[in-house]
């Protein structure tokens, strides 16, 4: 057996392998990660809802299974999981933060959650999510330093993770809430391509934008995420009808090409763009080609496009919930909603015939590099005043393509800094494959200091 | 986005919206800080998408390519 002290330190791809070969029980597993989210998570408030009972229910019939042969054991047997406080849990309430849906109990699991659970993970609990994943502050505290955000709106998957509370945590992206509180934590985010994971089960806040994605410590928990959720769901009007490429992350990739966007250095903080170009001329010393790249279209047009599409899209969702419930929306979200309201719809079409523009734009980018390099963020995380900046992460929610954050370093206070990777729409197992290129030539960070 | 210019279209625009968020909310509200930051942020969104005219007979939004 492993040392219990050590099992909240496992991978999801460290833990399902160990529970395959029986070096790990599941039920030691949930009990070690109950116990670690007992000891600490009085300082990060990471979670919304723990479901002790039916994960150490779950995590006996998963040991059952594994003493009575372990044949068709799921890819991810008896490793726990989170999922953000949008997805939609059976029995389990799902309330986005919402104060009138305090007692709101889903029937069925979303079908991100569902997927999870098929291919045998297990559901530890809810992670804070700031209200319906817009920008008001949660109460999540990051796990590198109290007086930072971990980021939003994936706030407590984010912190769970970096807080070796569970491995993997379901998260969503409208604008950042999966890449930017990844990078403000040291932990790995993904995004697949819109329409890649249904989106059925999640409350939504932008339709055209809102995408399923997973926070982890590894590309390879990426990879299996992907494996377990990926595909075609007939009941998710968006989800794309396409087979779903195996990831093979087993052979070493050649050294890729990278674009590095000249847009977005622009935009950083002095320290991340040092960091990033650093990155960028050590990952050509090891045999990547990197050459600087820039959008067609401005970051400031792009900017505009994500957010007027993004108003509109959260004003139709949440008019008429302003209306039934008044005076329980924070304000932040309020507000935005109020002035999305006003905005014309002529604009709005405007917006998307721009937004076709910029995908196209982007799109030829890609054609000439195997993926873009780009900071996750302008800066580490700022304070808990606010969520951070999303205009790094945007671009690639606008466009839909899959996108992956990578912790690369810490900066001179000891917070996470991290580079973000872009790919080709569909080419998720390429890009994964890139990252992992990527992963181990920049190597882990160590733990935040809880 | 950055920034939030002193060029008189976007504030001629962010003058549009206040008229418009007033007459929808009322004064109550149009003093409210996350309000004011709101229309701010969407002025400068509208204003800069109006600034990049497209031809009409360019593809519409929703086909592929």
């Amino acid at each position: 057996m492993a040392e219990p002290t050590a099992l909240h330190e496992l991978t999801a791809a460290q833990a399902a392998r160990l529970v395959r070969d029986r070096q790990v029980s599941p039920v030691e597993l949930v009990q070690a990660l109950l116990a670690r989210a007992e000891r600490i998570d009085g300082r990060v408030h990471a979670w919304e809802t723990l479901a002790a009972d039916g994960a150490l229910a779950a995590a006996r019939a998963a040991e059952r299974q594994v003493a009575d042969g372990g044949r068709s054991l799921g890819p991810l047997h008896g490793v726990p999981f989170a999922a953000k406080d949008i997805f939609d849990t059976a029995g389990l309430r799902t309330a986005a933060g919402f104060e009138p849906y305090h007692a709101r109990v889903p029937a069925a699991d979303a079908e991100a959650v569902a997927r999870l659970k098929r291919a045998g993970a297990i559901l530890l609990g809810k992670t804070v999510t700031t209200q319906f994943a817009y920008a008001d502050p949660p109460r999540t505290v990051n796990p590198w330093s109290a007086d930072r955000t971990p980021g939003g709106s994936s706030s407590g998957s984010a912190a769970a993770v970096a807080a070796r509370q569970v491995p993997l945590a379901l998260g969503s992206q409208t604008a950042g809430s999966v890449l930017r509180p990844a990078a403000y934590t040291g932990v790995v985010g993904f995004k697949p391509s819109y329409g890649r994971v249904s989106k059925r089960g999640v409350l939504p806040f932008a339709w055209s934008l809102d995408h399923v994605g997973v926070l982890a410590r590894s590309v390879e928990d990426c990879a299996l995420f992907l494996a377990a959720t990926a595909g075609f769901d007939p009941a998710d009007p968006d989800s794309a009808d396409l087979p779903v490429p195996a990831v093979d992350l087993s052979q070493p990739a050649p050294p890729p090409g990278f674009g590095l966007l000249r847009d977005a250095l622009d935009r950083s903080a002095p320290q991340v763009r040092d960091h990033v170009q650093g990155v960028a001329r050590r990952l050509a010393a090891e045999g990547a080609s990197v050459q600087e790249v820039s959008l067609d279209d401005g970051l400031d047009l792009v900017l505009a496009v994500l957010h007027l599409t993004m108003q509109v899209e959260a004003a139709a969702v949440h008019w008429q919930l302003l209306e039934q419930f008044p005076g329980a929306h924070a304000p932040r979200l309020r507000a935005y909603v109020e002035v999305g309201r006003l905005l014309p719809g002529a604009l709005y079409l405007h917006a998307q015939r721009l937004r076709r523009r910029i995908v196209a734009g982007l799109e030829r980018l890609l054609a000439g590099v195997d993926a873009l390099l780009l900071p996750t963020a302008v800066n580490v995380a700022p304070g808990p005043e606010t969520t951070g900046d999303p205009s790094l992460q945007a671009p690639f929610s606008l466009a839909g393509l899959p996108a992956i954050s990578l912790p690369s370093g810490l900066s001179e206070e000891r917070l996470p800094l991290a580079v973000q990777l872009v790919g080709a729409r569909w080419q998720e197992p390429r890009l994964l494959a890139i990252a992992r290129w990527v992963e181990l030539r920049l190597g882990p960070l160590p733990a935040p200091p809880l | 986005m950055q920034d939030a210019p002193q060029d008189p279209a976007r504030l001629a625009v962010l003058e549009r919206l206040r008229a418009s968020a007033l007459e929808t909310y009322g004064e109550e509200r149009l003093a409210d800080a996350a309000v004011a930051f709101a229309l701010q942020a969407a002025a400068t969104a509208v204003w800069r998408i109006m600034q990049e005219p497209l031809d009409p007979l360019d593809p519409e939004p929703y086909t592929r390519g």
